[in-house]
């Protein structure tokens, strides 16, 4: 996933980015209680899988 | 959720097993539990608690001490809670054991299908979908901390419910995990050539980050402050209004006086009139029969032709002196024509008789006529008194009233509260300066901030190694941002939302006309309908926390199908409530009661007697479906205590035993 450099296609982008975010959030707030240290680390995944391309 | 059963075992102060029935009919919705203090009405609120998220309430004193003492003594060193719910048609059993060995399962939670048990692989999870734990706090109600929450410097609690009720735990760890990621990738530059340059950079914006936390902390404070102020001005103002008041009641005396004597004045001369018109005319009333026969007398009298005279008595008597009639004739004594003539006497008066019978006719006259003018002046007189009575009447209930409201106004203090109010005035108005400053403050931070950060990326541009941290760090905190944003106007609609809520609550169930603000810093305060902050008192404040909990119940039940993916669904649950008239009067009491059983589908109501008193039982009438008593046990003998039996529904009911197994509690049941 890259991060594009036009407007929309930057919100869309951004919107997947942050459904993936929340979904993380999700999961670790129903089953994965207190893992902080896990659930940043996955969060840092999701975010160097997004700028692998481009720079915003 | 519809809660069906719970069981405690050795749970603090139930020794052994113990268990009570919820009543599940929508239309007696209300299981109420009688309990004095210190019986276990806190315990049960906080078994349920703890049976499903192995939380108690911060409240609750020696939370992980939580087997009996006595069960102890004889050796059982675990306790347990279940609860038998519904939820979503389903059948479900939950139980936690108070930890043991490592091996054991603390917490379990078993579908009922069938006659068939299947436990649920992931118990924290389901019941999280079934009431969010953030969510779970505010279906309980604990009304002898329910002022704290409502109290002063309350905006954090009063957010936090909103959040919590709203769903937003999601948004707001991902927000929070955002800020911690970015500056995670901010410190991790690489050593470069411009490496000396981003690490100043890097520390000032994290300079900068610390100051503008520390501003905005402090304008939270500031602003807490302005709102005790303003709470404490209203307050006083409170009591000032009685002050103005007084100066209003004042002012409204010495006009009511002034009119009173110009009434008064009125009055009189009203009075006189008449008196004068008696006077004047009460001859004339008197004498009615009289003028009416004289008159009637003198015009019989003119009709015969007697009247008035047709012959004068004088010219007469020349005529027949002189023996010569004015024709002519000779009137000699012994004539036919002189005995005419004196026959004319008879009919003859002289000036005298003539001058009174004319003085007669005109008093007759007179009399007549100002008899006929009489009514129409007397009516008049009696109407200006009889206003002037009137209006001398209302005065003096107006003074009397007056006079009332002054008696209740201590006006020795007035000037000390005047002193006081504009200290505070001053004070208020000082922390808004300062807030001024902060504010500008934070601005210059925030676009210093802005402008190191693009520094940053500048200068991380002509190093490959950096920009990709910078990449990341710039995404983190656009992310970030966005979520606030989106944070801050879910929030809006929440507050709208809730707000109207409330004041449709209080509205039904407040004598006084105020209604609920509360501002986008959850600053919430009570106003009338000209806007003016007015003061809480105790059991107002105990009202608005029922009404609060009320309006987030319904809320989550509005939400309970909510599709939004950042945010977790609302949820339809049974509220407990613990003591929540215990604050307010009668009356408030009464409508606090009625309103009860609308508050959610399943309502759990603990209460003592004399929080039950005033009309409680009364209001709730027809709404209980389950009724129970919290009965104290003893191992002390009674001795010469005398035994405390009360009565529910017809039941005498010993509430507190001696020469008891344990110390401790159990339910009876005492429903109708």
């Amino acid at each position: 996933m890259t991060i594009p450099e036009q407007g929309s296609d930057t919100d869309q982008l951004h919107n997947q980015i942050i459904e993936q975010i929340v979904e993380l959030q999700r999961e670790f707030y129903f089953e994965n209680k207190g893992k902080e240290t896990e659930r940043r680390r996955r969060l840092r995944d999701i975010i160097e899988r997004a700028t692998s391309g481009k720079v915003v | 959720m519809w809660i069906e059963k719970i069981s405690l075992k050795d749970f603090r102060c139930f020794f052994g097993e113990h268990e009570i029935e919820f009543s599940q009919d929508p239309k007696k919705n209300v299981t109420l539990i009688h309990a004095e203090n210190g019986v276990g009405k806190t315990t049960l609120l906080n078994a349920l608690l703890w049976c499903f998220y192995g939380d108690t309430t911060a409240k609750f004193e020696k939370r992980d001490d939580l087997v009996n003492y006595d069960a102890r003594a004889v050796g059982r060193e675990q306790a347990y809670v279940e609860v038998l719910f519904e939820h979503n048609d389903k059948r479900y059993r939950s139980r936690r054991y108070t930890k043991r060995g490592s091996g054991d399962r603390e917490f379990t939670i078993m579908r009922l299908d069938d006659g068939h048990l299947f436990t649920l692989p992931n118990p924290d999870a389901f019941i999280n979908t079934v009431i969010p734990r953030g969510m779970a706090g505010h279906f309980l109600f604990d009304g002898e901390h329910a002022e704290v929450f409502l109290g002063e410097d309350n905006r954090s609690s009063i957010r936090k419910a909103v959040q919590d009720i709203l769903g937003c735990s999601l948004i707001k760890t991902a927000i929070s995990d955002l800020a911690d990621t970015a500056t995670y990738y901010r410190k991790q530059m690489p050593t470069s050539k411009a490496s000396a340059s981003l690490d100043v950079i890097s520390s000032r914006i994290d300079t900068l980050t610390t100051q503008i936390a520390t501003a905005m902390s402090a304008r939270g404070d500031m602003l807490g402050d302005i709102e005790r102020i303003e709470q404490q001005i209203a307050d006083i103002d409170d009591k000032l209004r009685n002050s103005a008041a007084a100066r209003q009641l004042q002012t409204r005396r010495d006009r009511a006086m002034t009119e009173l004597s110009r009434a008064r004045q009125r009055a009189k001369e009203a009075q006189d009139e008449v008196l004068r018109w008696l006077g004047d005319n009460g001859r004339y009333l008197v004498s009615t029969k009289i003028t009416e026969l004289a008159m009637d007398h003198l015009n019989q009298q003119d009709v015969k032709g007697k009247l008035p005279s047709p012959y004068n008595e004088e010219f007469v008597t020349d005529l027949l002196e002189m023996e010569k009639c004015i024709c002519g004739a000779d009137l000699k004594l012994g004539t036919q024509a002189h005995d005419a003539v004196a026959s004319l006497l008879h009919k003859a008066a002289n000036a005298t008789m003539r001058s009174r019978i004319g003085k007669v006719r005109a008093q007759l006259s007179q009399l007549r006529t100002e008899r006929l003018k009489a009514p129409g002046r007397l009516e008049a007189a009696n109407t200006r008194f009889a206003n002037a009575s009137q209006d001398i009447s209302r005065l003096e209930a107006d003074l009397q009233e007056i006079s009332e409201q002054l008696a209740g106004i201590n006006f020795d203090e007035i000037a000390t509260r005047e002193i006081r109010r504009n200290e505070l005035r001053v004070e208020a108005n000082r922390k808004r300066e300062q807030i001024g400053s902060l504010d500008r403050g934070i601005l210059l931070s925030e676009s210093e901030k802005a402008a190191a950060e693009r520094d940053l990326r500048k200068l991380a541009a002509e190093d490959a190694g950096a920009r990709v941290f910078v990449g990341r760090y710039t995404l983190c905190e656009t992310l970030k941002a966005r979520l606030e944003r989106e944070l801050v106007e879910e929030e809006r609609i929440a507050r709208s939302v809730l707000r109207k809520s409330i004041n449709s609550i209080l509205e039904r169930t407040s004598r006084k006309a105020f209604r609920l603000q509360m501002t986008d810093d959850y600053s919430i305060s009570l106003v009338n309908d000209a806007g003016t902050q007015i003061p809480k008192t105790t059991g107002e404040n105990q009202l608005l926390g029922l009404a609060f909990t009320a309006a987030l119940v319904e809320f989550a039940k509005l939400r309970r199908n909510a599709e939004d993916y950042r945010l977790l669904r609302g949820t339809v649950a049974p509220l407990v409530l613990d003591s929540p008239f215990g604050q307010l009067d009668d009356e408030y009491r009464k409508t606090a009661a009625q309103y009860v059983p609308e508050m959610a589908g399943q309502v759990i109501l603990m209460v003592s007697t004399s929080q039950a008193s005033g009309g409680v039982l009364e209001a709730l009438h027809g709404r209980i479906g389950e009724e129970y008593v919290l009965i104290r046990h003893n191992k002390d003998p009674r001795e010469d205590r005398t035994p405390e039996v009360k009565q529910f529904n017809g039941k005498d009911v010993e509430t507190t035993q001696f020469d008891a197994e344990y110390d401790g509690s159990s339910f009876f049941r005492v429903t109708r």
